[in-house]
């Protein structure tokens, strides 16, 4: 791992080491087992369990408490990727090591757009987002029908505990941050060189965190921008005014409750 | 941010709509070393919380005259600035709902058409809905309507403004704050702020809310004082909402839609003057309860934000213009409301009178020191 600050990495969500609930499978049986086994990356206790409800083989153990971290019985594990799909987390994974020589296939939940293509060329990242190496997409598969997909992507096998995402870098022209608005992040450099420097500033020139979301989806992807830009840290930067009522609400709704004679 | 200059030819107090306009038609008109004081960021005052409204159907004739040469600029600012002002003239729909009031709207309309503004007045409510489809104002008793009026963004049109200043070679300092300034024998000598002090020849108060404070420190007094105003914005809707800018003074309300989709609407306070950014639940229900009446069909629109801005307000409501008593230290402020529609004008004033050109119009009438003649310029077309 490139970055050498486990603690911040670890309390940021990333996995830094294997602990209880966030464990490789048993080495021999692993590499032998066709179809691959289920790895959960999972080792913070919190309220969650559709990893266990939606196993059909029984593989994930039950919880005796739903804030435990997941349990896995290889024994019963046919790599079938149904949690894959279902972990509301993205956490879960069936890598398969028997596919070739050098090389391994993990299946892993992918939800963004482009939605890549079998025969696809993706870059494979690590935990913390980094492009380690080129895989290529055999499989793509959607077991939920929500619009969360299994994608299968054959990758080096040495960097089967590296690799958890993917990258689809091909079609993807336009990347949008402001979904609201549909403004590009080359737009908000463009306007950040110009020395349109702070949140505000770019909400008043391009409309970002204007639409309905109010800036709850571009907001933090521009001070990451501003912070870059400016060599200053996120946490000095101001963050922009949020203004009420903060969720969209009908025009009929707030006039019932207008007050007659009350403060204004 | 930029390096903090140490001497300037004039010095902005202000990086409002007025502000920056003055900034570039100074720079414009030749004087170099240009510098904006903006203590927060540009737009962030009531330039960027106005209602966004332009209109030449005013009831006296030197505000229809300055109006109308805004309507004349602004026609023609995209091009002039390179950048768009998102400008869209839908009309504005002022409606009457009392006698007293329609009288003086008719009067007004006499006015207007002397000076070339051809307004149309009717009592027909057919004609308003024509105008605004939807609208429900069975209660009014008569309408005015003039279709070059309109609105613009008020954050496109002042960065607009800036952009092409910084190609005059106008700086913009923001987070600066005016602290302090060196009056000697009777003239500006220097601006303090929280970065530094800059030595200039000339300074222009374009404070807006905070204009009184500002001449505080050069030792004049201004009459002005910041008057706290609630307005709402929905989410963006098909156009043809509210396609003019529905306004009535004695209804208390102005509405239109934005060429985005949105809906903007306000209203005047009732009694609550004062300076401050607050809003309240109360006053964003009582804007709703307005547009439920007004437009019915508006009901189902989610409204997405709330906000407050201030007037910088004069005793009669019309702005400052001009010299004060300490020399090369000048005002351009009190637009009580305005100063986003009137910021091209009053730029090309100040530029004029600071660069020896003759103004378009005479400020003279607007000299601080008229309120302490008794005279007055009373405007009866204001929300």
């Amino acid at each position: 791992m490139s970055c050498c600050d486990k603690e911040k990495l670890f309390n940021s969500g990333v996995l830094v080491e294997h602990v209880e609930g966030a464990v490789l499978p048993p080495k021999d049986k692993w590499e032998a087992k066709k179809g691959g086994y289920v790895v959960i990356e999972c080792p913070k206790r919190i309220p969650c369990n559709p990893c266990f409800t939606s196993c059909p083989t029984g593989a994930v153990q039950p919880f005796e408490d739903i804030n435990d971290t997941p349990k896995i019985d290889y024994a019963k594990c046919t790599g079938c990727g149904i949690c894959v799909s279902r972990c509301p987390g993205l956490a879960c994974f069936v890598i398969d090591l028997t596919y070739a020589e050098d090389k391994a296939v993990i299946k892993l939940p992918y939800e963004l757009l482009p939605i890549p293509k079998k025969g696809q060329k993706v870059k494979c990242l690590n935990r913390i987002g980094e492009e380690v190496a080129e895989g290529e997409v055999i499989a793509v598969a959607e077991p939920s029908k929500d619009k969360t997909y299994v994608v299968s992507v054959v990758i080096p096998k040495a960097l089967v505990d590296d690799i958890r995402g993917i990258k689809v870098t091909e079609q993807c022209k336009a990347n949008v941050i402001c979904r609201c608005e549909e403004i590009e992040i080359d737009k908000i450099r463009e306007w950040i060189k110009r020395g349109y420097d702070t949140f505000d500033e770019l909400k008043r020139e391009l409309r970002v965190g204007m639409g309905p979301c109010q800036g709850r989806g571009c907001r933090d992807i521009i001070m990451r921008e501003i912070a870059m830009a400016t060599g200053q840290k996120v946490a000095d930067l101001q963050p922009g005014t949020m203004r009420p009522p903060v969720k969209p609400i009908k025009i009929s709704l707030l006039a019932e409750d207008f007050r007659e004679g009350e403060h204004r | 941010m930029t390096e903090f200059p140490k001497t300037a030819d004039v010095v902005v107090i202000g990086g409002g709509g007025v502000g920056v306009a003055t900034a570039y038609y100074l720079a414009k008109a030749g004087r170099k070393n240009v510098v904006v004081l903006e203590k927060n960021t540009v737009c962030s005052g009531s330039t960027g919380r106005c209602g966004a409204g332009i209109r030449a159907q005013w009831g006296l004739e030197l505000n229809c005259r300055m109006a109308l040469a805004c309507l004349d600029t602004f026609e023609h600012l995209d091009e002039e600035l390179g950048l768009p002002t998102g400008l869209n003239q839908g009309g504005y729909l002022l409606v009457a709902y009392k006698e007293k009031e329609w009288a003086q709207f008719q009067k007004n309309v006499e006015l207007q058409h002397s000076l070339g503004i051809m307004s149309e007045a009717f009592t027909d409510v057919k004609r308003a809905q024509e105008i605004c489809p939807g609208v429900a104002v069975d209660d009014a008793i008569g309408f005015t309507f003039y279709a070059r009026d309109g609105h613009a963004d008020p954050f496109l049109t002042t960065f607009a403004f800036q952009e092409a200043a910084k190609r005059y070679g106008v700086k913009f300092c923001k987070f600066t704050e005016v602290t302090g300034m060196k009056v000697v024998n009777g003239q500006v000598k220097a601006v303090e702020t929280n970065r530094g002090t800059i030595e200039c020849s000339d300074v222009i108060n374009c404070a807006g809310s905070w204009a009184q404070d500002v001449a505080k420190l050069a030792g004049v007094e201004l009459p002005n004082w910041a008057e706290r105003h609630q307005i709402l914005i929905t989410e963006p809707v098909d156009p043809g909402v509210c396609p003019p800018m529905l306004m009535s003074f004695s209804g208390n309300y102005y509405i239109q839609q934005r060429p985005h989709g949105s809906i903007i609407a306000g209203e005047s306070p009732t009694s609550d003057v004062r300076l401050g950014y607050t809003s309240n639940v109360n006053s964003v229900a009582s804007i709703a309860r307005t547009i439920l009446k007004i437009l019915p069909r508006a009901k189902n629109i989610r409204v997405v934000r709330q906000w407050a801005g201030h007037y910088d307000m004069t005793p009669d409501s019309a702005p400052i213009l001009g010299e004060t008593d300490v020399k090369h230290f000048w005002h351009a402020t009190g637009f009580s409301g305005h100063g986003f529609m009137l910021a091209p004008v009053a730029g090309q004033i100040m530029a004029a009178l600071l660069t020896g050109g003759k103004p378009p119009f005479d400020p003279t009438i607007m000299d601080y020191h008229r309120f302490e003649r008794g005279e007055r310029i009373v405007e009866p077309n204001v929300v």
